[in-house]
């Protein structure tokens, strides 16, 4: 047993090359790919489940936004609204004021072209009727132009009143 | 003095090297055991330790083993 | 009973091969050794059947032992464990089953028949598994370090070194078969004179230690120190 025997250390040489490389093929590198395939597979379903954590968060923030925007948006439409029919409102008060106005003063013009119509004719009547007076009480100085212009400014005075 | 008688002295002084792996195992061991003593939960890593240390320390006592088997058997 | 340990002990040409006029004898270690082979191969074949990413139980067992092996590298070779963990698979597993087959004994036959005794028991097979484990460390100081970077750590702390690094390299081997051989021997002679003495219950109770306990421990303790070399020669 403690004698060099070189045919056994040749043998036990090439056993242990055969064997290694028989191990190595059949053992240990697919079950090391393997291990090593689960862990990065478990690995990739972590990063893309962290991922997708991500991405509904930010979805989230987006939706979220979004809704603010649009209540945003509702009530600047409301506000504005609102004025134009404000303003709406204040035009056709002040237009129908306005044509209110006008009616009365078309109305006092009216009026006034009336008196005045009427005023001439009252001064043509007391013309006629001072005449006719004057006539009557004077009846014999009536062609005279000095009386004439007398009974016209008196004409004048009266009209002026 | 024949050769045989000899030859079983000198295996018989060749196999005084155990006593050197018995000390020294042995305090390794008193070692181990006062480790576990004062942290019980490294029990396994000590006794681990103290298993290596004690094959590697044994190594010694076989070398004394192995020239004692050399003399008887290939009665050099 | 000299004559039976001795003989028991001794390796003997179970047959001889006639191979182009040379006569090559075949010890009953290296047919001990063929067996070895053989269960390991067969059970590598059938433990890796159907591979899937969600493992069944066969793919389990062998799993449990590639991690172990694996994590055992990985601690001892901290970068390049993937290129030696099946190295040192190899030699943990055949030296498992080797340290341990005495134990397999079921062939009645008597000490002239064929007992399955272990092939670690000579020394021949201890220094080839030595040297091929010296070849190993120097493959991977050549191959990480290139021939110069290795060559250059011949002198690495001081020029003084030169002539302890170099019997380092020629110790390393030798203390490694020394160790496994004495101690498979040991308990090989041990086991041995049990069974002529104690034949009935005794072996079966003692084997548990010599047997099982010695030979894994030895396997265990041979694959952890070339670890340790090899991490040694890569840094």
């Amino acid at each position: 047993m403690l004698k060099p025997d070189g045919y056994t250390f040749i043998f036990v040489a090439i056993n242990l090359i055969i064997l290694f490389l028989f191990m190595r093929k059949f053992l240990f590198k697919p079950i090391t790919n393997l291990m090593e395939e689960r862990k990065s597979s478990i690995e990739q379903g972590l990063k893309d489940a962290e991922n997708a954590k991500l991405e509904a968060a930010e979805a989230r923030k987006k939706y979220d936004e979004q809704t603010k925007n649009i209540k945003l948006d509702g009530d600047k439409l409301m506000n504005e609204a609102r004025a134009k029919a404000t303003r709406e409102y204040d035009e056709i008060l002040a237009s129908a004021k306005r044509d209110a106005l006008a009616v009365v003063e078309k109305g006092r013009e009216e009026v006034e072209r009336e008196r005045e119509e009427m005023l001439r004719q009252t001064k043509q009547q007391i013309a006629v009727l001072a005449i006719a007076a004057a006539t009557k009480l004077v009846q014999a100085n009536m062609d005279t132009d000095a009386n004439k212009a007398m009974v016209d400014k008196f004409i004048d005075e009266a009209g002026a009143i | 003095m024949t050769g045989t008688g000899i030859i079983a002295i000198a295996a018989a002084i060749a196999a005084f090297t155990g006593i050197g792996a018995g000390i020294g195992i042995g305090l390794a061991t008193g070692k181990a055991v006062e480790g576990i003593a004062r942290q019980p939960e490294a029990a396994g890593s000590i006794r681990t330790s103290l298993l290596l240390g004690a094959a590697l320390a044994e190594a010694t006592a076989i070398y004394g083993l192995v020239v004692a088997l050399v003399l008887v058997f290939l009665k050099m | 009973m000299g004559e039976k340990l001795t003989h028991a002990m001794e390796s003997h040409t179970a047959f001889i091969i006639n191979l182009f006029g040379f006569k090559i004898p075949v010890s009953d270690l290296v047919v001990t050794m063929w067996i070895i082979m053989a269960i390991m191969i067969v059970l590598a074949i059938f433990l890796t059947r159907k591979l899937s990413l969600i493992p069944n139980k066969r793919q389990n067992i062998a799993e449990i032992i590639v991690e172990f092996i694996n994590n055992m590298v990985k601690d001892a070779i901290p970068h390049h464990w993937k290129a030696f963990a099946p190295y040192l698979g190899t030699v943990m597993l055949f030296l498992v089953l080797a340290n341990t087959v005495s134990i397999f004994n079921i062939i009645p036959g008597g000490e002239e028949g064929f007992k399955l005794r272990p092939p670690t028991r000579n020394i021949n097979v201890t220094i080839c598994l030595a040297v091929m484990s010296i070849c190993v460390v120097i493959y991977a100081g050549i191959r990480y370090k290139g021939v110069g970077g290795w060559i250059k750590s011949f002198v690495k702390p001081t020029p003084v070194m030169l002539p302890f690094n170099i019997l380092d390299y020629l110790i390393k081997p030798t203390s490694l078969a020394l160790r496994l051989f004495g101690n498979i021997l040991g308990a090989f002679i041990v086991m041995e004179l049990i069974y002529m003495a104690l034949p009935i219950f005794a072996p079966a109770l003692l084997s548990c230690y010599f047997d099982l306990f010695d030979g894994i421990l030895q396997a265990y303790v041979f694959m952890f120190l070339t670890s340790i070399y090899i991490s040694e020669a890569l840094e």
